[in-house]
């Protein structure tokens, strides 16, 4: 009965085993009880116990109590129980001192699994070996990464490269020597697989030794389309680094400096399986199809190899490719325009995306689609509006469209905001519509900015109204139209009748519209100011008789109402609309002609605002006082208005306007005489030149930032973590300057006159291949190893690995640091050497424990096994 | 030595990544480069407003002063990769994206719920994903063979046996040249599926005007088919396919010179290209919907009515191969956003059903098939009661599919198979339906 009871509770508790993993994540656990699960010797009982720690870590909770437990476990069989140990130990290995000191128990295990016949074990092996964060095993780590840079699985190779950097870090560059060995050896490898991860290694270790790079330049262009997607983001990012530093600057203005076309007789390539160069025939290059044949400028034939065997990867299906793929012709081509339009097109397609991806490609059209960097034109001494206007005007004329801008203007309409577009996304279209401005699509740029104005949600909408600006100030013909548009849409907004009455509309809409008649907007050649007299009488209009509720409104009464209803915190006394109504201010003091007839009443309305507005205004208003009064000194109204703004200014609460107040009646000649620390004849200076200094012309604000890049801000690589950041993030490499000469192209020669080929097994196959040999590629590789067809690739390689590993210390320097660890080896090695040749090894199993520096035989799995559990 | 660190520069991949809930609860965490507290995450819910976490509105790249954080929201989680250096920002995103896609290839979807029941699994991709922060092994076919896709029977196997989900046959996938395809197939019955799915995204005004379309293609495979089979998928009309991108296991130059799509197919569902369709003009859509709102809001209170009809239009830019079959448009359904002024509405429908959802303020009206000359037009009408100054409505999201038509009028000409002796059955769908497709008010 008892029994039965039992045996329907477990069953019950194994039911709910198979709902799920979540019940890990909800109860807790004794820990006595996870020791035991551990110590079990049933395999889940042990997945069990592990599953519990994992559900420790995802919480947050400190697991490392239990390390001596599960570094037992390291020797068992599943691979289920192995892989989660592994996972344990690469992050609980640098918790502690104690947690580090049994890390190094488990060394022995890896060690064994390094020689298992299975690829994979082989390779889990050695990732969690280089995980373990103990300085003391740094040797035989680096004995662990020679010995699988030189193995036969491909696989393992792989994993190998992506060690050389954990190894780097880990004994803080005293091992740089050997790891830049290790990387040169596996750029050497054919499998492309092995090199995506080899270049990786070479720029995350020594991304400035290009003598490594050099002879596998040619291969790598070749091998591109080959190397899994991850890879190929890398290599281009390495690519265009290396084409900066080794060939001379493509572009059209600048003339080459070698005349002479230099032509490279190349080995036979075979054409691996998805690479480009299909038809290559033997002893020379012939690149067909060439689109710098015909009017681009002569590249080098290396420069140019880089550049034709990337451009298919515009059809990856990654955006990350096509993007550094766009990068590499922007920063390191001479694209035709027929090439411009492919890269152009391949990054709109991309932008139909998820909205992070989205995010990033926007951003980095926005960088392409600016203008390339011009310097200021004058250097006028006199800001004279109109002289100012022909020199921008000058500039604007000399530009062509640029190349770039060129690129995206076909696919305008993919720029246009969506409702679905997020937040993040919108802006940065709106920065990149402002930047496709040319005289055919401005129409339609406008047009579609209008529609944003219309929306509802403000924020977008001010942005809108300020990109609108923005294009006015890029193509001054459509300035007038684009000035009334925001008078409208000021006015509109600032209507009690109006579905969204909103102050920062209205304060956007005077902010672009003050910008814009700074630029000289409304002044058209053939009715000189009707325009501008016209809006400066309406923003005079709106200012002066503010409607209830409206922008310009000044009745804290409504404002606190409203405040109070909508639960919110009461706002400032006027703080809403106040930018709107220092612009208009502004823009009637500026304009003061077009409101001459106005400006007693403006300056008296205003005058009697004074006390009730926010700082903003008041410094708006106590400036237009003053022009005005200096503008028209006959009027008597004026002038008293001035002095009595003057008087409130010097007793206001702020300080900056205390002090703008006191500094204007000195300058204005208005401050009581005689006293004795008064320099009356300075004082007398600058009340004679007082028309000059405050009506005195502005420069007009440029909101064309982008375009004309000031000089010293840095340019980052299109798409690199730098340029989305503005800002150098750690570990950049800028792209250099080109060179001034080209590099020699024998050094880019493959090493020693080996030919380069792709193995059967390894590279791809052209489908001809798959119809002949079906069984080749799919072989495993431990015994492919052994058949004739695979051969080539790995073994050439393997036996030079062995050369090296079984001459030791002689070979070559980088051993000499690691001279203790492989003396242990050297015994070991040779055995192996008297037994089989080096080209042999890979048929039999690879040796089992060749640096075993922990006193367990190599032999006897079972008793390292024992002194394992016998040091617990 | 100090002098060494200066020099080298350590361009480091992902340090750390992170699997939260939307709420921000941590579910996943996995270190590569040293541990990195798990309160870094709060970055990204500061960051974000406490009322919509859901809405997907974190700026996907954030920094600190010492790491960066590259974020990525879909369905149900965040998951968030910790950066130190230097790495390009879109392979990051890509990878997420990819790791999520695993996810949901494995779980069935990616919900806080599933991570929870599966993380012991989760960790295991993540393993597999990653080595050392770079990505490792990110093709399903070669992960499937790895680790098992759980299901409630290999749950109860395992429970039953003792037996783990983890193959302890290694796969070959991960050395071959075409880690995207596993090995061994076979299959009793051989049989390859192909779906043309086109989707039209469109603005349209409320007249009915369409303001901006686009149009994108994907072609969906569904491979059955046992070795290694050698297909060669041929156009009718290839010059349609102008901007398009493949899946890694198609042949780029043989498309780019004899306009053929060449692969070897993985086993299983993937999408085999994506392309562009070059419409000169904007899209005519084969629907028509025509809002019509009205709102007062005299002194703060009012009230405003709202009606809109839907039905088909007579043309459209869809072709479908036979001309004369009558289009149908199928799962029509409509998600209408009120603006936050909208108190309450009432709404009703002559056709379909009309759910309105008080919390978020979205009516969705589901019409199903659009049945031409039907006697009743569909329409939805009713009224709202309005608070505070009244907004306009934001647009309208219209969902529509029209089976056996497509916008580019694209077809598939032949599907050779080479290098396997067997004759697979081959199936070809058409489908066009609305993408991102809304409708201003």
């Amino acid at each position: 009965m008892n029994v039965n009871m039992q045996q329907a509770t477990q069953a019950a508790k194994k039911m709910a085993d198979a709902g799920g993993d979540s019940h890990f994540l909800e109860e807790q656990m004794n820990p006595t009880r996870i020791k035991q699960y551990l110590d079990s010797g049933k395999d889940y009982d042990k997945v069990k116990g592990m599953k519990w720690l994992l559900a420790m870590m995802s919480k947050g909770r400190d697991a490392s109590e239990f390390f001596s437990d599960v570094v037992k476990n390291v020797v068992a069989k599943s691979v289920e129980v192995k892989k989660m140990v592994y996972m344990y130990l690469s992050h609980y290995c640098d918790f502690n001192h104690q947690c580090r000191e049994l890390a190094l128990l488990s060394i022995n295990s890896f060690q064994k699994d390094l020689a298992a016949s299975n690829q994979l074990v082989r390779a889990m092996a050695l990732r969690v070996m280089t995980s373990i964060r103990v300085p003391d095993v740094i040797q035989i780590q680096l004995l662990a990464v020679k010995k699988c840079a030189g193995d036969s699985s491909p696989y393992v190779r792989k994993c190998a490269a992506n060690a050389i950097a954990k190894l780097v870090s880990l004994s803080d560059g005293a091992e740089q020597e050997s790891c830049d060995q290790f990387v040169a050896t596996l750029l050497n490898d054919t499998s492309p697989m092995v090199l995506g991860s080899a270049v990786t290694a070479f720029a995350e270790v020594c991304p400035q030794n290009w003598a490594i790079f050099h002879p596998n330049y040619r291969k790598l262009c070749q091998l591109l389309a080959d190397c899994d997607e991850w890879a190929q983001i890398t290599i281009l990012g390495v690519l265009a680094r290396y084409l900066r530093t080794q060939f001379v600057d493509p572009s059209p203005d600048k003339p080459q400096t070698s005349s002479e076309p230099q032509r490279i007789v190349r080995r036979k390539v075979k054409k691996a399986f998805y690479s480009d160069d299909e038809d290559e025939s033997e002893e020379e290059v012939v690149v067909q199809d060439d689109p710098w044949d015909d009017d681009g400028p002569a590249l080098e034939d290396d420069h140019k190899l880089a550049l034709t065997s990337s451009l298919p990867l515009l059809k990856s299906r990654n955006s990350g490719v096509v993007l550094a793929v766009c990068s590499l012709h922007y920063h390191c081509g001479a694209p035709t325009n027929e090439e411009r339009e492919t890269i152009g097109r391949a990054l709109v397609r991309i932008l139909r995306n998820r909205p992070e991806i989205q995010y990033v490609v926007l951003k980095s059209i926005a960088v392409m689609a600016s203008e390339r960097p011009v310097r200021r034109a004058a250097s006028e001494t006199t800001h004279h509006l109109v002289r100012w206007r022909r020199v921008v005007s000058m500039m604007r004329e000399s530009q062509k469209p640029a190349a770039t801008q060129a690129m995206f203007a076909p696919f305008l309409r993919d720029f246009f905001v969506k409702g679905t577009d997020a937040k993040f996304n919108r802006e940065i279209k709106l920065e990149i519509l402002v930047r496709l401005a040319t005289p055919d699509s401005v129409e339609e740029i406008l047009r579609e900015l209008q529609t944003y104005c219309r929306g509802t949600e403000k924020d977008f909408v001010c942005d809108a109204a300020t990109a609108a600006a923005r294009v006015a100030d890029a193509r001054p013909e459509c300035a007038d139209d684009v000035l009334r548009g925001l008078l409208d849409l000021a006015r509109s907004h600032d209507r009690d009748e109006c579905r969204s009455v909103d102050a920062s509309v209205v304060s956007s809409a005077l902010v672009a519209i003050r910008q814009l008649l700074q630029q000289g907007a409304g002044v058209s050649a053939e009715d000189p100011v009707i325009v501008r007299r016209d809006v400066v009488r309406q923003v005079a209009k709106m200012l002066l008789k503010p409607k209830n509720k409206g922008a310009f409104s000044t009745n804290p009464s409504v404002e606190e109402d409203e405040g109070r209803r909508g639960g919110a915190p009461v706002p400032t006394a006027s703080g809403r609309g106040a930018s709107a109504r220092a612009s208009a201010c502004f823009i009637l003091g500026e304009f003061r002609d077009d409101v001459s007839d106005l400006l007693p009443d403006a300056v008296r309305l205003l005058a009697s605002r004074f006390s009730g507005e926010v700082v903003e205004v008041k410094q708006q208003i106590l400036n237009l006082s003053v022009k005005a009064a200096t503008a028209y000194p006959a009027n008597n109204d004026l002038d008293s208005l001035l002095r009595y703004i003057l008087e409130l200014a010097r007793f206001d609460t702020d300080h900056d306007l205390r002090d703008r107040g006191r500094y204007l009646t000195a300058t204005l000649g208005l401050s009581v005489p005689g006293s004795e620390t008064s320099d009356e004849a300075a004082l007398q200076q600058l009340k004679a030149n007082k028309h000059s200094l405050i009506l005195g012309e502005k420069q007009p604000p440029s909101t064309r930032h982008g375009t004309v890049a000031p000089e010293g801000v840095p340019q980052f690589t299109v798409g690199s973590l730098s340029s989305m950041m503005g800002h150098e993030v750690d570990g950049y490499l800028p792209l250099e300057p080109w060179a001034t000469e080209p590099s020699d192209p024998s050094i880019r020669n493959p090493p020693n006159g080996s030919v380069f080929r792709a193995g059967a097994g390894q590279t791809g196959i052209s489908s001809e291949e798959v119809a002949a040999n079906p069984g080749a590629f799919y072989g495993n590789d431990d015994e492919s190893s052994s058949t004739e067809s695979s051969s080539s690739g790995s073994d050439s390689d393997e036996s030079d690995s062995d050369a090296s590993s079984s001459e030791g210390s002689d070979s070559d320097d980088s051993e000499e640091s690691s001279a203790d660890a492989s003396s242990a080896s050297d015994s070991d090695d040779s055995e192996e050497e008297s037994s089989s040749s080096g080209a042999e090894e890979a048929k039999a199993p690879p040796p089992s424990d060749p640096f075993d520096v922990f006193a367990a035989p190599s032999s006897a799995p079972a008793t390292s096994n024992d002194d394992i559990l016998k040091m617990f | 030595m100090l002098l060494l660190q200066t020099l080298i520069s350590l361009v480091q991949m992902i340090n750390s990544l992170f699997v939260t809930s939307a709420t921000g609860e941590v579910l996943i965490e996995r270190h590569w480069r040293g541990v990195t507290p798990r309160n870094i995450c709060d970055l990204c819910w500061d960051e974000l407003n406490p009322q919509d976490k859901r809405s997907g509105t974190l700026s996907p790249l954030l920094h600190t002063s010492k790491h960066y954080l590259v974020s990525v929201f879909r369905e149900d989680i965040y998951v968030i990769a910790v950066l130190a250096k230097e790495v390009p920002p879109l392979l990051v995103i890509e990878l997420l994206q990819r790791v999520v896609d695993i996810f949901v290839e494995y779980f069935g979807a990616a919900s806080e719920g599933l991570i929870k029941d599966n993380f012991a699994s989760v960790y295991q991709l993540l393993e597999e994903m990653l080595d050392n922060g770079n990505p490792l092994t990110t093709e399903p076919n070669a992960l499937k063979a790895m680790i098992a896709p759980p299901s409630v029977m290999g749950r109860l196997q395992a429970v039953a046996t003792g037996k783990s989900n983890v193959s302890d046959v290694l796969p070959d996938g991960t050395i071959s040249s075409m880690p995207w395809r596993k090995s061994g197939v076979k299959y009793a019955q051989n049989e390859i599926y192909l779906d043309i799915i086109e989707e039209v995204d469109a603005v349209v005004d409320r007249k009915g005007q369409v303001v901006s379309s686009e149009v994108s293609g994907a072609i969906v495979a569904n491979s059955r088919l046992s070795g290694i089979p050698d297909l060669c998928l041929s156009f009718l009309d290839p010059e349609v396919i102008k901007d398009c991108s493949f899946h890694p296991c198609v042949r780029y130059t043989r498309f780019e010179q004899d306009r053929v799509v060449s692969f070897v197919p993985p086993d299983g569902t993937f999408e085999l290209m994506r392309y562009r369709v070059n419409t000169k003009t904007n899209v005519t859509v084969p629907i028509y919907v025509t809002p019509v709102v009205t709102m007062s809001d005299q002194h703060n209170a009012g009230y405003g009515r709202i009606q809109i009809q839907i039905g088909q239009r007579q043309t459209s830019s869809l072709v479908t191969p036979n001309r004369k079959a009558p289009m149908l448009i199928e799962d029509v359904a409509l998600s209408i956003p009120f603006p936050k002024c909208v108190k309450t509405a009432t709404l009703s429908a002559t056709v379909g059903t009309v759910l309105y959802d008080e919390a978020t303020k979205v009516a969705s009206w589901t019409i199903g098939r659009l049945t031409p000359n039907a006697t009743k037009v569909p329409q939805l009408s009713g009224s709202m009661i309005i608070q505070g100054l009244a907004e306009g409505p934001p647009p309208i999201q219209v969902k529509w599919k029209v089976p056996v038509a497509s916008v580019s009028g694209i077809q598939i000409a032949a599907l050779q198979l080479k290098n396997e002796r067997y004759r697979p059955y081959k199936g070809v769908r058409t489908i066009t339906k609305s993408g991102r497709f809304q409708i201003r008010m």
